[in-house]
């Protein structure tokens, strides 16, 4: 179906991204595409239709052939009909305003008579099951919806390849489950070649029959999902427990590794999974920071945020979790009080933030979903320094305070050219030039590799340490288990949940990480802590049994 | 009953050119209420209809209050105002009658075409129209399409800006304008480039149709003997084209302008309008070969006729039924008349002047007529 012969890439004055890929894939397989930010996941993707070099310029040495047509002799237009290509953010690509427009628009353009259009459209609203939004306004859809059109749009061509970039990245774990098993239909029931790049690889490995990893250093390793990526540092979290646990081949799935756990449990060394191991919950100790009470968010006649009471804690990092559209954003913007407020109070020291004016910033410090929205300075260094002017602090200060958060970022560089993590801790570096009391986070993991989460939890945990009250909104529950120490669930605008982040992400089914689905009902959360209690447990117990005693402490500990 | 986008678009340009063609302030108002009244019952959602009822009310009132701040001529003198020179202007002083009705008149008159063109975006949906230009015409009104749907974007990516903004601290300095332009343009630039990919990824401007699958590039394509030939002639009308369809939108502007200022000839606007329909009918004959078609069409159903009927209908009573005396009152027509003797505030009417804006208003009734034929 699609043959790369000695297939390389190199941007314009660039290096090569990569080099020698050689590959034959079959139909009806889906292939996904992995490796850290900045090492041309995007790039090999786009090849494949011609999108690269053809529209973004470069140089391609080699050949890509689907279906017999090459790339290099057929525009990527031409390519339509064999290979479908949806984007990083598929809103982006959007050319109409109504679901039913946007799926008919491509045939409309290729003069695809009235009739087959009109069978067409109605097959694919049910082949990605969107047939009750068909009226909908594009805007007015989730994010998951609004993928599911744009695979739907692409799908009206007919194509044999789809190809996806980062396809569920930007969604909430439900959202993602509804667009991958789509995907799956369209790869078990069509038969069609799907090829994805993905960061979230937990959510993906489990359905993906090859892996291509590309490490960074020009080459591309290509294998069996297990093989490839076992050690790399873009490993999910159930490889790394593979690792930890010595398990031979791996579990992709959860249901497999829990197999693993009671099958061979006699054979492992048991993890002693006692709270003094790992660490007593850390909430509720220091001095409050932020108070809300009764905080409403009004858009028209929906009511974003619905008296919302939330307490924020020196020291003490907050996760508000919730589906997409349940108000976390509108909670975070009006606790910093530039969004707006049609109810309740906020106090930081006693302060309300949304009188404050120019000292708000001093009291809470909010880095947006788009970062770039705050950046407007054309390099690095004049962004840190106009930083510095308005903080009035001597040049150079949030130059420092960027290297203690990510180092090695080059001054020259335009803000828009940086890497996701690079950029983010730019804007973290430049909102917090003036010292602030309480941090809010509004999904910052938004196209974040591991690397740079391990390097933003890192820095944040250094930054509650030094007293700083802060709250992520995120949907990114590995992250949620690896930072924070409380979690705030949130649904249609209200606080459904409150707790420690241990017993609130053990204890949901959708907000489980990998780890803690693999051990439930026991209250490991990341490899970490299966790591801690393997190595401080002397006594070699069968994990049955403790998972056994697990099961009867976790029930007496619910309420 | 479905009415076709097109047909709501005649019936509001008819009655903004009635409207064009009349100074009397019980005519306009019948208009605009026959407007109002249109809408209030046949829009699904009147939320865009709020805007130009703002807009033409600020119409109004601007055009009055300039007659009161740059006085006209005699008159019967209903207001003295102490006055004040600035060089060559004499601002304020004596306000007459005449001068605030004319002031209003004419705030009417393009307050009922504000209206229209508000009354035709909210009952049809420009998009819907769009789709329906005739195949020829599909580079314009793609471009259109685009344009359409992708402005929101930009006013919603100003506002998310400038809220990003204000988190750094509000500082309202040159650095608060270059803080919002660079990103908002940047960010439009980003979002153009992201749309051009995945419209070239999705096939748009595609002629892969007539590519056997398999093949192996070069063999499919034209041979370099007729590709000469053939380039040039598709170049000419690559260029005639554009060229027609720019023609037929000023034109339309012309005439416009041609309605509104009295110094132009009566006839100007009438023959610059069929010039326009003349330029587009070249430009969708020029190129025959463009391949689109329409994914589930709107039909021109019977109501479509009686809505563009009630405006022609409408329109031709009033310009050709109603005495030029009634339509166009003289005290309003000339501000700096001294003739005038009597001068009322209201002016006079006549049956069929009345009926006739009255007429507009039918398909108002649509809504309640299916109400009715369904029970």
């Amino acid at each position: 179906m699609i043959e790369l012969t000695d297939l390389a890439f190199a941007h314009t004055g660039g290096r090569t991204l990569f080099s020698g890929l050689t590959l034959a894939l079959e139909p009806g397989q889906l292939v996904l595409v992995a490796g850290g930010t900045g090492t041309g996941k995007s790039t090999l993707l786009a090849t494949l239709n011609g999108l690269a070099p053809h529209f973004t310029g470069g140089t391609l040495a080699g050949e890509v052939r689907v279906h017999g047509r090459s790339t290099r002799h057929v525009p990527p237009r031409d390519m339509a009909d064999l290979v479908g290509y949806v984007g990083q953010n598929p809103a982006l690509g959007f050319v109409t305003s109504r679901v039913e427009s946007e799926l008919a628009f491509g045939m409309e353009q290729r003069g695809v008579s009235p009739s087959d259009m009109r069978r067409r459209v109605e097959e694919t609203l049910d082949l990605v099951g969107i047939a009750d939004l068909r009226d909908r306004a594009l805007d007015s859809l989730s994010l998951g919806q609004q993928q599911r059109v744009a695979l739907g749009a692409v799908l009206t061509a007919g194509p044999r390849v789809l190809v996806l970039d980062e396809p569920t990245s930007a969604l909430d774990p439900v959202g993602a489950e509804e667009v991958l098993a789509t995907i799956t239909r369209l790869v078990h029931d069509l038969g069609l070649t799907v090829v994805l790049a993905e960061h979230r690889l937990e959510r993906v490995l489990p359905f993906a029959d090859l892996v291509l990893h590309l490490p960074g250093d020009g080459t591309v390793v290509c294998g069996d999902p297990g093989d490839v990526l076992a050690g790399t540092s873009v490993a999910p979290p159930l490889l790394r427990l593979s690792e930890v646990m010595g398990w031979h081949p791996a579990p992709l799935t959860v249901r497999d590794a829990r197999r693993r756990v009671r099958g061979a449990g006699a054979a492992l060394p048991a993890p002693a999974g006692t709270p003094d191991v790992l660490g007593t919950p850390d909430t509720g100790r220091g001095a409050v920071v932020l108070r809300a009470a009764g905080v409403r968010v009004r858009y028209g006649p929906r009511e974003a945020v619905r008296g919302v009471d939330l307490e924020l804690r020196a020291g003490e990092i907050t996760a508000v979790m919730g589906r997409n559209g349940s108000g976390k954003s509108s909670l975070l913007w009006a606790l910093q009080g530039s969004g707006h407020r049609d109810g309740g109070t906020v106090q930081v020291h006693g302060v309300d933030p949304a009188t404050a004016r120019s000292r708000a910033r001093s009291l809470v410090a909010l880095v947006p979903q788009d970062v770039t929205s705050l950046l407007f300075c054309e390099s690095v260094e004049d962004e840190c320094a106009t930083a510095d002017r308005e903080a009035g602090l001597p040049t150079g200060t949030t130059s420092m305070s960027l290297d203690a958060l990510v180092p090695g970022i080059d001054r020259g560089a335009h803000p828009r050219d940086l890497s996701e993590g690079q950029r983010l801790a730019l804007a973290l570096a430049v909102m917090l030039a003036v010292p602030a009391a309480t941090l809010l986070l509004d999904e910052p993991t938004r196209g974040l590799d591991y690397a740079a989460k391990d390097a933003l939890v890192r820095s944040l945990r250094g930054l509650a340490a030094s007293g700083v009250a802060i709250a992520v909104a995120t949907h990114d529950v590995e992250l949620a288990a690896l930072l924070v120490d409380r979690v705030v669930l949130m649904a249609e605008g209200e606080v459904v949940a409150d707790g420690p982040a241990r017993a609130m992400l053990t204890g949901s089914p959708a907000f489980a990480p990998q780890v803690a689905k693999v051990f439930a009902p026991a209250p490991w959360m990341t490899v970490k802590d299966v790591d801690a209690c393997r190595t401080a447990s002397a006594a070699a117990d069968h994990v049955t049994d403790h998972v056994t005693a697990h099961v009867t402490a976790h029930n007496q500990a619910l309420p | 009953m479905s009415v076709h986008p097109g047909a709501w678009w005649v019936w509001a340009l008819v009655l903004a050119g009635a409207a064009a063609a009349t100074t009397n302030l019980l005519v306009l108002a019948l208009l605009l209420t026959a407007i109002c009244l249109v809408v209030a019952c046949c829009a699904g959602d009147a939320a865009p209809f709020r805007l130009y009822l703002v807009v033409a009310a600020v119409v109004v009132v601007v055009r009055v209050v300039f007659r009161v701040v740059f006085p006209a001529g005699g008159g019967s003198a209903v207001l003295t105002l102490p006055a004040v020179r600035l060089g060559p202007l004499e601002l304020f002083g004596t306000v007459t009658a005449e001068a605030l009705l004319s002031g209003l008149a004419g705030g009417l008159q393009l307050a009922v075409v504000i209206l229209a063109v508000g009354a035709a975006h909210t009952l049809a949906d420009v998009l819907d129209l769009l789709k329906h230009a005739p195949p020829a015409l599909a580079g314009v009104s793609t471009a259109l399409v685009i344009a359409v749907s992708v402005f929101p974007s930009l006013g919603r990516s100003v506002v998310d800006v400038r809220r990003a903004s204000r988190l750094r601290g509000a500082s309202r300095r040159l650095r608060g304008l270059r803080a919002t332009v660079i990103p908002v343009l940047e960010g439009t630039m980003d979002r153009s480039l992201a749309l051009a990919a995945a419209m070239e990824a999705r096939g748009y401007g595609s002629h892969a149709a007539t590519l056997p699958v398999g093949d192996s590039g070069p063999s499919a394509s034209i041979r370099p003997g007729e590709q000469g030939a053939a380039t040039s002639t598709a170049t000419a009308r690559s260029w005639a084209q554009p060229a027609c369809v720019l023609t037929a939108v000023a034109c339309v502007a012309l005439a416009a302008y041609g309605l509104f200022d009295s110094a132009w000839p009566g006839w100007s606007p009438v023959v610059l309008t069929v010039a326009a329909v003349l330029a587009l009918g070249s430009a969708s004959r020029l190129d025959r070969s463009a391949r689109r078609t329409v994914y589930r069409p709107r039909r021109w159903t019977l109501a479509s006729t009686a809505v563009v009927v009630s405006a022609v209908t409408s329109a031709v009573l009033l310009l050709v039924a109603v005495p030029a005396v009634i339509r166009q009152p003289p005290a309003v027509l000339a501000p700096g008349a001294t003739s005038v003797t009597a001068l009322s505030v209201l002016p006079d009417l006549t049956v069929l002047a009345l009926l006739a804006p009255l007429v507009a208003a039918v398909p108002a009734l649509f809504p309640s007529l299916d109400r009715w034929r369904r029970s």
